[in-house]
Parts: structure tokens; C-alpha cells; sequence
């Protein structure tokens, strides 16, 4: 086990590496960067290299990116170009919102799409059909489309839950899950779609397996057979897409963030990207990358705890 | 095999999830929008909130691009009424001192404290403008070529100019970072004031409520030098970058003003019980790149592009009734638009074909034609122009440009191109003459297409006299722009801001449609019935 989380270590951080160079470097190639941005159309050569001298953006690429490493290396993301605020406090006022989001998506999607899974594996063919279908919706629908259709509907048609805004859990619990719930809704039916799916399939083919039969014939109630047995099996399958469920919802979060006007770490990259704000956008992708990291490596672990073959194999 | 009851502990987990949810939908909504309390004894309501379009860079003065926020913490030193007219604000009396218009002075109210404590005088008013100066910032090119600042007297600051400056007291308004001043605290800490304001204005800046990227939240300043102007005790931008998220807020009664709604939302809203309020603020035009040789050459030629333009059927079909015919280089309601030009540049292809045959080009030409993504959205404005020109016997060749204003620079500079096609947004004529049309080395005329009478003009321009001189020199200049076709102005595009039926409005002008929130005089800004 301590292999694993070791091996997995060392690849998040290499690939944190890659990520924030590549980061830098695609910024780079944009045309345009923050100095043209804050002078606005019309400045002259002069003034933007005047600011660019002022900002560094005059250094060499290697160069910048080796002075932010060595900050970030201590914990020091660097200052916003734009406006003077330390990257990782705005970051972090994004993060309040993302993660919620993103980690309220996986948990309903995986706790409905689980119920509905076995649901449909266990109570006849009519229903897993009609799963089928369903799957096919969930997973065609746009997120941006469920989120505008649940904003108008929902929010200004039926006036239940907030059309747009966040509130902090600091401010208000009740307040915080309810400005959460319409964004979570529209970013789970994807993960509903995906889970259920995965779910069914994999009870359906544990339950066609013979030591089933052999539990039967044992006399095993039902409920022991599927809580005892058939779950722990068919979890293994459906653990390993919640990885990919998590970073779905966190790149579908960009979006549903603009509709709901949420002030995520979607939000903040879209705004650091049209200002060209280097810090931030690299701050972004290191913690968008992060997060991803530490998700992968907890659903590695649990993976691992629940089937033997990993651990053996490690 | 059937698990009907088994399936309920499963069953029940989901319940969890979805009980969350509904659960959280059974709460009172607390929002803004939905307070009723009446207004106070001193006239003001509790709080306004406006979604708003744009994310805030900064809350800097001088630093943001865009003044429409930061303007509730600092008034500027004379405040430009939506009627166009300059109403006294930090400053009771202006004026230019001599002839030429390069020295400016303004004197100031007495009785003015920053919120941080500083008082309002000559010297600190110094401190501000040169702070300005000094930063780069989006503005600076606007405001002229500035060689001091400097105190005259205790309330009095002299402002003299390199050179000729006829729009000083426009460059000391409320849409400049320049004349937003900043107290001396502030100033001696600049990056504190994202987090602390210290203007001059009606509300202060709330911290504790305040969220990046999200929410900026003020709070009424008692000390005020007009306490009777504040209109609320808060007010609150939202930061909503999605049209449809302004909209649904605002319908949800979340917020009180929705600004910048695209065209197709508000066609397609429903918005009973709402207030529209409509603004033409940007124009589009062709603007020629190269007349010093070829077809563009010929004036004849380019009045004949003029006249084989239909605006009237790009404004019902294109822009489906939401913009109206440009004919002139000044849109209606700035400094330099001329009534008597209004119908001067009919759609008639007879004519712009006899005016091409006897330019010698009567089996047409081709032109090479840049659009951007940036002003026109898929480049689908160049593709009806290139169908329209078509039927006057012009081919043209349309370049669509995606991506960036640099992009669009290096297009524009690069020689390849005949003319562009680009928004611009409304201002008087002469700062769009010096700062993107017809000056060369300019935005949109970086080639360096001449006209002496037109330089000659813009000079006289800057240094009128008066405010009458002024604007007749700017429409001789506008008249000759027109004789000359310099440019192919098409429409002037609609922007419009949706506010609930609770807002009270004052009156609002043709080019801008967003109501003062702030304004020295409580006349001129909205309230709010309960």
C-alpha cells in the first residue's frame, strides 16, 4: 500500500512539473499579454515596454518560469498581475467554491446513480431498458443546457432555490447548501448516467457468476447476497470511474460556475485567461492539477482496499 | 430472484442525496431582492443590488479599465451628467486659463474628507492626478499630453499641457481613473485599497462583505459632503459574466438591475414587470487602410461603397430592429453629430454603379476586407457586407480575424488589407478622431491615410475657444469626413440594461442607457420604492 501512495506521489508531483511549465509556455504563445491588457488598444511601444519591464514580462520565459517555481517551491504563487492580490488568496476563495461543487456532484451522482444501478439489475429487464435510455439522455445532455434549464425553472419559474450566487458556509450553512444545490443538480446528471450504467452492468454480471449460485444453494437470504457479496464486487468497477466522474465535474464545474455565477476556480480562470494574468492562470492549472492528484490517489488507495488483485499486484 | 424491500437501505442512500437538495429548496430564500422594507427617514432604501457584467481587475481607480464600480467609492473631480452636461462635484468652478487650451484649473469644494480621513485639497488632489500619471493604467492615453500638475493655491490645481487640449474637463469625469481622486492614505499604501477605499464618494467600500470575483459590496459614507444624494444604505455588485445568470437573478428578484443583455436575450425574455432601458453605444463602420492609391483613391469610389450599402435592411435583418442607420462619423447624441446629415447616405446602387463607372471602374474591383471575431461575432456582419457590395459589381475578398486584439493589430499594420470593418465605442468626435479614426498612426488608421483638411480641423478643434467653437469645429470636421467618405459608417448597435419595476428612474440619454446609481444630485440618480 505504502508503494502505491509513494508511486503516486512522485508521478502527481512530476506531473506537476509538466503541467505548470506547459502552462507557461502555451501562455506564452497567445498573442497579446497583461501589459498590452492593462494599457488597453492604442498604447504605444514605448509605454508597453516600460510596463513589461515593470512587470518582467522582458525576462526570458525559462527565467520567469524558474523564479515561479522556486517561489511556489515555498508555498508563494506569486502576486496577481492584474490586481495586486496574493494568487493563492483568490485561489483560495475559489477553492471554497469548486470543491464543494465538484465533490457535491460525485456524491449525489454516485449515491443515486448506485441506487438506480442496482435497482435496475435486480428488478427485471422493463426497468434496465428503460436505464439504457436514460443513460443515453443523461450522458447527451449538455451540463451548460441542464444548468440554464434548471436556473429558469427551478430557480426563477419555481422561486425554490436561488437562480444565481454564492453564500459561504461561514455566513450561512443553510444558505451555502442551497446556493450549492442547483449547480450540484446539473452537474451530477452526467455522473447519475455514468454510475448507473457501470452499476448495473457490474451487479449484472457479478449476480450471473457462479459462486452466486452456490450462495443460493447454500441458502443465503437475498439480502445477504447482495449486501454481502454482490456489492463488494460490483464496487470495484464503479470505484474506478468515480476518478473520472470527479474530474468531469470539475471541468464541467467552468461552465455551470458562469451560469450560476458562482466565484469558483473556473470563474477566476476565465477572467485570468482574457487578461493574460500569468500567475493566475498558472495557479489554476497547478491547483486544478492538485486536486486531481490527491482524488486519484484517495480512489487509488480505496481501489486497492477493496480488491485484493492491487494489492497483491503491488 | 426479487429484492423488493432489500433494495430499501440502497434506495434510502440515494433518498439522502436528494433529500439535500429538497430540503435545501424548502428554506426561505433570503435574497436581496425580496426586501420590502420602505425607505428611512433620510429617503433611502436598504440596499441595491446590480449584476454586472464585468469582472473586477481592480478596485484601484486607476487601475481598472472599466469605472462603473469603483465610481460608488470615488466621485470624480467634475461629475458628466447622462445629458451630457458637466455638473460640479470635487470641483465647484473650472476652466481653461488664456488662449490655446493648454492650461486647465479647477477649484475645489471645501469641506471634503477622504474615507480614510484625509481632507480634500489642492495638494492631496496633486498627489491623486500624479499617482494617475504615473501608473500605467488603460486611461492614460485619454486624458491628454499632461506636462504639470501643481497647486496654485490651498483649493486651486493648474493642469498645464504639452499641447492644445480641448477636452479636459471630460477627461476629469467619472469615466477617467484621472478624475476619481484618491486620499492621501490611500495613496501611500495603493494596494490596500483593494481591500479599503478611500474616495470621496457616496459608499465605502465593505470588506467583511466584499468576495474577489464575485461580489463587491459598499456601504453609504455618512461623512459625504451630500449626504442627501446617497439613495441606500448598501449596495451590491454582482459580478455575473453570463447574460442568462443577469437575467435570472434579476427575474428571481435576486438583483435589481441587469445591464448589458445582448440583443437575443432580450428578444427572446419574457420581461413583464421589468423595466428595459435601451442605449446606442457602439458604432460600426469600414474604415479605408489605404487611399493614397488603387480604387480607394477615388472619393467616388468610396462614396459609391457608401451609397451601395443598405442600412436600413442590415438594422431590420441583421440586427433585427435592435440598432440603428449610421450615416456619419459622430453617432447621434455625442459632440460633433450633425443633424443636417442624417439621410445624406441613401441606399442607391444606380448611383454608386454610375459613380464607379465614372471613377473608371465600371466592372468593379476587388477589395481586400478584415473582420474580427472581436467587434463582429463569426465574421458574419463581413459576410452580408461582402453580399451587398457584390451587387454594386465589388468583389470582395473577406478576411475574418479570430483571436486577439493583437492579432487584429498585426492584420490591420501588415498592409494586406484594403479597409476593415469595426466597432467602435460612441464618444464625441474628437477623442475618436486622435485616438482611433482618421489621425494617422491611429487604432484604425495605422497606415497613415492623410487628409490635410481633416488635420487641419482636429488642430483647430483643439484649441477652440469655447464649448460652442468646439463642437461647430467638430461637425465642419464630421461634414467633411462625410463629403470625403473617409469611412463607411453602418449602424450604431443597441445596449440594454433590464431593471426591475421597484427601480425609480431619472431621466436617461440616447447613448447611454444605464441610470446613475451615484450622482451628486439626488435628482439625477435612482431610488427604490419598497
Amino acid at each position: 500500500m505504502l508503494n502505491i501512495v509513494v508511486r503516486r506521489l512522485v508521478a502527481g508531483a512530476a506531473l506537476l512539473v509538466v503541467v505548470s511549465a506547459l502552462t507557461f509556455v502555451l501562455v506564452a504563445l497567445i498573442p497579446g499579454d497583461a501589459a498590452s491588457n492593462i494599457l488597453g488598444p492604442g498604447a504605444s511601444e514605448a509605454q508597453l515596454e516600460t510596463l513589461r519591464h515593470q512587470l518582467g514580462l522582458d525576462l526570458p520565459l525559462w527565467q520567469r518560469y524558474l523564479d515561479w517555481a522556486v517561489a511556489a517551491v515555498q508555498g508563494d504563487l506569486g502576486t496577481s498581475i492584474v490586481s495586486p492580490q496574493p494568487v493563492a488568496t483568490q485561489l483560495g476563495r475559489g477553492l471554497e467554491v469548486s470543491i464543494p461543487l465538484a465533490f457535491g456532484a460525485v456524491l449525489v451522482g454516485s449515491l443515486i446513480g448506485v441506487a438506480v444501478g442496482v435497482f435496475a439489475a435486480v428488478e427485471g429487464r422493463w426497468l434496465s431498458k428503460a436505464l439504457d435510455v436514460l443513460v443515453l439522455v443523461g450522458m447527451a445532455l449538455p451540463t451548460f443546457w441542464v444548468a440554464l434549464l434548471l436556473s429558469s425553472v427551478v430557480g426563477v419559474q419555481l422561486g425554490w432555490l436561488p437562480a444565481t450566487g454564492f453564500v459561504s458556509f461561514d455566513d450561512d450553512p443553510v444558505g451555502w447548501l442551497r446556493s450549492l444545490a442547483l449547480p450540484v443538480a446539473a452537474l451530477c446528471v452526467g455522473g447519475i448516467a455514468m454510475v448507473s450504467k457501470q452499476t448495473r452492468d457490474s451487479v449484472d454480471e457479478t449476480l450471473s457468476r457462479d459462486f452466486i449460485d452456490a450462495l443460493r444453494v447454500e441458502g443465503a437470504s437475498p439480502r445477504r447476497i447482495l449486501f454481502g457479496h454482490v456489492l463488494r464486487n460490483a464496487a470495484i468497477p464503479t470505484v474506478a470511474v468515480l476518478g473520472a466522474l470527479f474530474i468531469s465535474a470539475l471541468s464541467g464545474a467552468v461552465l455551470v460556475e458562469s451560469v450560476f455565477g458562482l466565484p469558483g476556480l473556473g470563474s477566476i480562470a476565465v477572467r485570468a485567461t482574457s487578461t493574460r494574468d500569468v500567475p493566475v492562470i498558472v495557479g489554476v492549472a497547478v491547483y486544478f492539477c492538485l486536486v486531481v492528484i490527491v482524488v486519484n490517489l484517495v480512489l487509488d488507495v480505496v481501489y486497492a482496499l477493496i480488491n485484493p488483485k492491487v494489492r497483491v499486484r503491488s | 430472484m426479487s429484492y423488493p424491500r432489500r433494495i430499501s437501505a440502497i434506495a434510502a442512500a440515494a433518498a439522502i442525496a436528494l433529500s439535500a437538495l429538497s430540503l435545501a429548496a424548502c428554506t426561505a430564500d433570503p435574497s436581496p431582492g425580496e426586501e420590502t422594507d420602505p425607505t428611512d427617514a433620510a429617503g433611502r432604501s436598504p440596499m441595491l443590488t446590480v449584476g454586472s457584467q464585468y469582472p473586477v481587475m481592480s478596485l484601484n481607480p486607476v487601475l481598472t479599465p472599466v469605472s462603473n464600480v469603483v465610481t460608488f467609492a470615488y466621485d470624480p473631480v467634475i461629475f458628466k451628467a447622462n445629458d451630457g452636461s458637466y455638473l460640479p462635484d470635487l470641483a465647484t468652478e473650472w476652466g481653461y486659463v488664456g488662449d490655446g487650451n493648454t492650461v486647465f484649473e479647477f477649484t475645489l469644494r471645501d469641506g471634503v474628507t477622504f474615507q480614510q480621513g484625509g481632507e480634500l485639497d489642492a495638494d492631496a488632489a496633486v498627489a491623486s492626478l500624479e499617482y494617475f500619471l504615473a501608473t500605467p493604467n488603460s486611461n492614460g492615453r485619454s486624458v491628454g499630453a499632461i506636462d504639470s500638475v501643481e497647486a496654485v493655491d490651498e483649493r486651486t490645481v493648474r493642469i498645464t499641457y504639452a499641447a492644445p487640449f480641448p477636452n479636459a474637463v471630460e477627461s476629469l469625469t467619472q469615466f477617467y481613473g484621472m478624475g476619481l481622486l484618491i486620499g492621501p492614505d490611500g495613496l501611500a499604501d495603493p494596494d490596500g485599497l483593494e481591500a479599503e477605499s478611500d474616495g470621496a464618494g457616496q459608499y465605502a467600500l465593505n470588506p467583511d462583505e466584499t468576495v474577489s470575483g464575485s461580489t463587491v459590496a459598499f456601504t453609504a459614507n455618512e461623512d459625504y459632503f451630500a449626504p442627501d444624494a446617497i439613495r441606500f444604505d448598501e449596495v451590491t455588485i454582482s459580478i455575473l459574466t453570463d447574460a442568462n445568470a443577469r437575467l435570472s437573478a434579476l427575474k428571481s428578484g435576486q438583483i435589481d438591475i441587469a445591464q448589458q443583455i445582448p440583443v437575443a436575450q432580450v428578444g427572446q425574455s419574457a420581461l413583464e414587470g421589468l423595466q428595459t432601458l435601451t442605449g446606442y453605444t457602439n458604432w460600426k463602420s469600414i474604415q479605408f487602410l489605404d487611399t493614397s492609391s488603387g480604387p480607394l483613391a477615388s472619393a467616388d469610389v468610396r462614396r459609391a461603397i457608401n451609397l451601395a450599402i443598405d442600412r436600413e435592411t442590415l438594422v431590420s435583418a441583421f440586427y433585427s430592429g435592435q440598432a440603428k442607420v449610421q450615416e456619419q462619423t459622430t453617432p447621434e447624441g455625442q459632440v460633433g453629430f450633425d443633424e443636417s446629415l442624417v439621410g445624406s447616405t441613401p441606399f442607391d446602387l444606380d448611383e454608386a454603379k454610375s459613380l464607379l463607372a465614372s471613377a473608371g471602374y465600371a466592372d468593379g474591383f476587388e477589395l481586400d476586407l478584415l473582420t474580427s471575431t472581436i467587434s463582429d461575432q463569426g465574421g458574419l456582419l463581413g459576410q452580408v457586407l461582402v453580399d451587398q457590395l457584390a451587387a454594386a459589381g465589388i468583389t470582395v475578398n473577406l478576411t475574418v480575424a479570430n483571436g486577439t486584439f493583437e492579432e487584429l493589430m498585426g492584420a490591420l499594420s501588415g498592409g494586406e488589407h484594403d479597409a476593415v470593418v469595426y466597432g467602435l465605442f460612441a464618444n464625441d468626435l474628437y477623442t475618436m478622431v486622435t485616438q482611433s479614426i482618421v489621425t494617422p498612426g491611429t487604432l484604425l488608421n495605422p497606415n497613415g491615410a492623410a487628409d490635410t483638411t481633416a488635420e487641419g480641423l482636429i488642430a483647430d478643434a483643439a484649441q477652440a475657444a469655447d464649448a460652442d467653437v468646439f463642437a461647430q469645429t467638430l461637425r465642419d470636421l464630421n461634414a467633411h469626413l462625410n463629403d470625403v467618405s473617409f469611412g463607411v459608417p453602418l449602424v450604431t448597435e443597441s445596449s440594454t440594461d433590464i431593471v426591475s419595476d421597484a427601480i425609480v428612474l431619472p431621466s436617461t440619454s440616447y447613448t447611454i442607457p444605464q441610470p446613475n446609481v451615484v450622482a451628486p444630485d439626488p435628482a439625477l440618480a435612482i431610488s427604490k420604492t419598497s
